[in-house]
């Protein structure tokens, strides 16, 4: 298990699974559909943030968020 | 009896809202449209209805100040009101969590399907009712009022009943729901979004909508219409001089010809200016442009989220001070509203084409595209040297689908935004032409005198202002009035110039002094009282400061340079740009950060 974070900058790999979610925004998350077992497909990765597919809905999101995501390579 | 539109942001709320009431609120296809409360009410055979239009929120635990203002207003109104929760198909997955939690809450909801982008089948529909408990309603935004209307009035307001959905788990709740799988436009965003190709589109776009506004089809239909209303008024004109009426005839010529005349020669463009921008919203690609720059916004300690109010200040700074509410962070807010005077309003635009194309004559274009740039430039230097803040909000946005602008709604809110402007304009134009000319043809004893008199009151109060504006080269008493009446109201600089002949008193180093004074003074009184709403006095009064110093001390320089140097408008150019990155750069360079400027 490792952050989201993390592994969207080092690896090639694209598609994980959300296994936790920490940190004060949690409940912001929750509500966007960023829940445990849920699939994020990686599309583009900048400095700041990176692209990401949800539930079928595109959002950008910080790397300072995507720390609080833990996921699994699937 | 109360209804009340909430869901998510960009679910199709006030569409909804506008076609059960007929109303004509703003929607857009991006998130943060509706910042406030919008409400209407009809008359039915039940009595009267109030409708509620909320902004969009994506759970009941608020972040951005948008989302508190709907969240009070929805426990205000809790027990004697009903909940449509406006869920779009395409993102039915992520919209429910805010009808579980309401349904959780004791909300009274009966959940809508927007179908604009898709549908359930009937018997889907009526799975999720039978499972859940709640009334289920599938329509399109756009044709609903018959739907909601007929549910109204068959499902009279009647005292809460605890629904199935209230004793499940969101588990439970979510899987109720058959997934929806959509995967159309993955190709067309890969180039629109990559870091490459995305950049090189969005300038082809920008050069697109310049070259089309300004260029030769702008000018064409502008001219024609100016023609038409010259006639017209030669026409007017000729006929009240039948009757002797000496007044009247200097009061036409300088509220119409003068005044509206030149006004009304820019609506072509603003026309497809507007047009061209609503196609942009219609489609998606504004968000898109906000994931672009995010990354080199951050440098500023903006963020993607400040480009959309960023981009709505080129149409109207006051409107783009109001979208950056939808901010969850103050500073964020702050700095995004700090650097909005500094992108040029639609309300420039006529004082830098007329300057411009009498100096310019052919790379008239390229000099209001220069200013414009040299404008961002400055304010994003200025931004630089800003004590920095502690962001207190990451940033997450959702980029909506990609859609095909529907021509009609296009040309409805073109139309609509057109001749809201063009109210506005032509009534503070209007207004300004009767007061100059008012003042330019009595003294102060109100005896009338001749426009061409020293004694006229317009003549001896800008006399001695306008001394304050000789060492930036445009010391005559016309430029004076010109400023004066555009802190009212930009629109009526380049009026005021035309009617007091003005354009004639420039020589080309005062005119790019001018230009530079108009890109950076203060912003017009209708922008400074939305920061005085949105930050309070203080910071609206040092807005005003702030910005006429600092247009003062540029125009000061730039003037003494070209006039000691008489070096070429492109030098001048070049130069500008120059200082303004090596200020940058220096501050990269020298930052001790410890202190809260660099640090």
């Amino acid at each position: 298990m490792f952050c989201l974070e993390v592994l969207a900058k080092s690896t090639t790999k694209k598609l994980y699974k959300i296994v936790s979610i920490s940190g004060e925004h949690t409940k912001r998350l929750g509500a966007i559909g960023f829940s445990e077992d849920a699939v994020i497909l990686v599309l583009e990765k900048k400095k700041n943030c990176m692209l990401v597919t949800l539930k079928g809905t595109k959002f950008v999101l910080d790397y300072s968020l995507a720390e609080n995501i833990q996921v699994k390579k699937l | 009896m109360n209804v009340i539109f909430v869901g998510n942001p960009n679910s199709g709320k006030t569409t909804i809202f506008n076609s059960v009431t007929k109303s004509k609120e703003h929607v857009a296809n991006w998130h943060g449209v509706t910042v406030k409360v919008a409400s209407k009410t009809i008359k039915s055979k039940v009595g009267d209805i109030e409708f509620f239009d909320l902004p969009g929120l994506y759970s009941t635990t608020p972040q951005s100040g948008e989302e508190k203002i709907a969240l009070e207003f929805l426990k205000k109104y809790k027990d004697n009101s009903t909940i449509f929760n406006i869920c779009s198909y395409e993102t039915i997955e992520r919209s429910i969590y805010l009808c579980y939690e309401l349904i959780k809450q004791g909300y009274k909801v009966v959940l809508v399907i927007n179908t604009m982008g898709g549908a359930y089948s009937r018997s889907q529909i009526a799975k999720i009712q039978n499972s859940l408990g709640i009334d289920v309603l599938q329509l399109d935004a756009r044709k609903s009022r018959k739907d909601i209307l007929d549910y109204l009035f068959n499902n009279p307001s009647k005292s809460r009943v605890l629904c199935k959905a209230y004793h499940m788990d969101y588990k439970g709740f979510a899987a109720v729901f058959p997934i929806v799988v959509l995967n159309r436009e993955q190709k067309i965003d890969r180039f629109l979004l990559h870091k490459i190709s995305g950049i090189f589109i969005f300038c082809v776009v920008l050069l697109l909508i310049f070259w089309v506004t300004f260029g030769p089809i702008g000018a064409f239909l502008s001219e024609l219409l100016t023609s038409g209303l010259l006639k017209l008024s030669t026409w007017v004109l000729n006929w009240i001089e039948s009757y002797n009426l000496f007044w009247l005839t200097g009061l036409f010529d300088m509220v119409f010809v003068k005044g509206l005349v030149g006004v009304f020669s820019f609506l072509p463009q603003l026309i497809i200016l507007l047009s061209l921008l609503w196609c942009l919203e219609e489609i998606g690609y504004l968000p898109r442009i906000a994931y672009l720059f995010h990354d080199f916004l951050s440098k500023y300690q903006l963020s993607g989220r400040s480009t959309l109010s960023l981009i709505m200040g080129v149409g109207c700074t006051t409107t783009a001070v109001m979208t950056a509410r939808n901010m969850e962070s103050p500073s964020l807010r702050r700095r995004t509203t700090f650097l909005l005077p500094f992108i040029s309003c639609s309300a420039k635009l006529p004082v830098f084409v007329c300057i411009s194309s009498l100096f310019f004559v052919k790379y008239k274009v390229l000099a209001t595209l220069v200013l414009y740039a040299f404008g961002i430039a400055v304010g994003l230097l200025a931004l630089r040297l800003m004590p920095k803040e502690k962001q207190a909000t990451p940033f997450i946005m959702e980029l909506p689908r990609l859609k095909m602008p529907s021509a009609s709604r296009v040309l409805k809110e073109t139309l609509k935004t057109t001749k809201e402007a063009m109210i506005r304009i032509a009534g503070v134009v209007a207004l300004v032409s009767a007061c100059i000319w008012f003042l330019q043809n009595f003294d102060f004893r109100f005896r009338y005198v001749t426009y061409l008199s020293d004694s006229n009151m317009l003549y001896s109060i800008s006399r001695v202002l306008s001394t304050v504006f000789v060492p930036l080269g445009f010391g005559s008493w016309q430029t004076t009035v010109a400023l004066i009446m555009g802190f009212v109201a930009k629109e009526s600089v380049v009026v005021t110039l035309f009617m007091l002949g003005a354009e004639s008193l420039f020589t080309l180093n005062s005119a790019i002094s001018f230009l530079i004074f108009i890109l950076f003074y203060s912003p017009c009184i209708s922008t400074l009282s939305a920061i005085r709403k949105e930050f309070g006095f203080k910071r609206a009064f040092f807005v005003a400061v702030y910005h006429t110093l600092l247009a003062y001390a540029i125009c000061f320089v730039v003037y003494t340079f070209l006039m000691v140097f008489n070096i070429s408008v492109i030098m001048l150019i070049a130069l500008m740009f120059f200082v303004v990155y090596k200020v940058v750069q220096h501050i990269k360079l020298h930052r001790c950060k410890s202190c809260k400027y660099c640090s």
